[in-house]
């Protein structure tokens, strides 16, 4: 299983990264839209751990745009705080084992990626 | 809510603790994921006698560190924000005031894919104006500036110097886009309060507010 972190917070995805390494997963970040959508184009990945605010293009946005490249891929979100609506968006498209509060619980989000890919 | 009781700023208050507390997240984030990784190198090397490497947790603990200064950052210029409401009109040090201001609108720009930096003047500027109402003019200018700018992701350069009678505080941003120049009430209510005026250059992209040394109404 390869996973792929996307968040402009390049100190809190390397980190994230790190720590799913240790585990045994194998996982690669990326600190923009632009980036994420250049490493999915070298590289197959099964999840995608995406920020929903970030510069430019936000993980909603994104989500479109990787899963027009990748169809197999799939996808968890990660706020700090959201609005209503996100939290709605994310629900209705998405359901509610596909999102996490920042700060992360490591263990929580290895638990999602195996929900979301079951 | 009406415009006549407040909702203009309690927006204004409402995005500026939004966009602060979410920074604020992400800090904490931070200080978990390394925190986290030091317990989990510290929890291999106890169960598997992984070797340490000691370099990995300096660059841990600096890390942490580093997410301690910017949180204090963002709390200090949110209470200095907050503050700005104490008094209707007080004698401010204009560079001050537009620094907190970048500091506080700096994620909103961030997000546009825009950096803000400023030029202080060579001599301090005092002027007495309403803090608050000066605190929302600058972000609307920022709002309508970085929203331009934001198709080209560059820089907002922010100068204040003195004028006749006051100090200026002027806005550079993209060249030839200009919608929006001030004619809003809204923006006619908050340059009346801070006893200032604006201008815009749509040919130069420059926005100018003029403050006069004591206006404020």
């Amino acid at each position: 299983m390869r996973i792929l972190l996307v968040d402009d917070e390049q100190e809190l995805v390397s980190t994230i990264c790190e720590r799913l390494r240790l585990r045994g997963i194998e996982a690669e970040w990326a600190t923009s839209s632009k980036d994420a959508l250049k490493q999915t184009a070298i590289k197959d990945f099964d999840v995608a751990v995406l920020d929903i605010k970030m510069p430019r293009i936000g993980g909603f946005e994104l989500k479109k745009s990787l899963q027009a490249c990748c169809p197999h891929m799939k996808f968890i979100f990660m706020t700090g705080y959201g609005s209503e609506q996100d939290f709605k968006t994310i629900i209705e498209e998405f359901g509610q084992d596909n999102y996490l509060f920042k700060p992360v619980d490591i263990e929580e989000l290895i638990t999602k990626i195996a929900l979301v890919c079951a | 809510m009406t415009e006549s009781n407040g909702v203009h700023e309690l927006r204004f208050f409402g995005a500026v603790t939004a966009s602060c507390s979410h920074e604020l997240k992400n800090v904490l984030a931070v200080v978990n994921e390394n925190a986290g990784l030091i317990e989990d190198l510290l929890d291999l090397a106890a169960r598997r006698g992984r070797t340490i490497d000691p370099a990995r947790l300096m660059a841990a603990a600096q890390a942490v560190k580093a997410q301690i200064r910017r949180g204090d950052t963002i709390i200090t210029n949110l209470n200095r924000f907050a503050h700005s409401t104490d008094e209707t009109t007080a004698d401010i040090v204009l560079e001050k005031a537009v620094e907190l201001t970048l500091g506080v609108a700096s994620r909103m720009a961030a997000m546009r894919g825009v950096a803000l930096t400023m030029a202080p003047p060579a001599d301090s500027l005092t002027v007495k104006t309403a803090p608050f109402a000066l605190q929302q003019l600058m972000w609307r200018c920022l709002d309508k500036v970085t929203a331009l700018e934001t198709s080209r992701g560059g820089t907002i350069n922010i100068t204040i110097e003195p004028a006749a009678g006051g100090a200026c505080i002027r806005i550079k941003g993209p060249a030839g886009q200009w919608s929006d120049t001030f004619t809003s009430q809204k923006d006619q209510e908050l340059l009346t309060l801070v006893g200032a005026e604006a201008t815009v250059n749509p040919a130069s992209g420059e926005m100018i507010i003029t403050l006069n040394r004591s206006a404020a109404k």
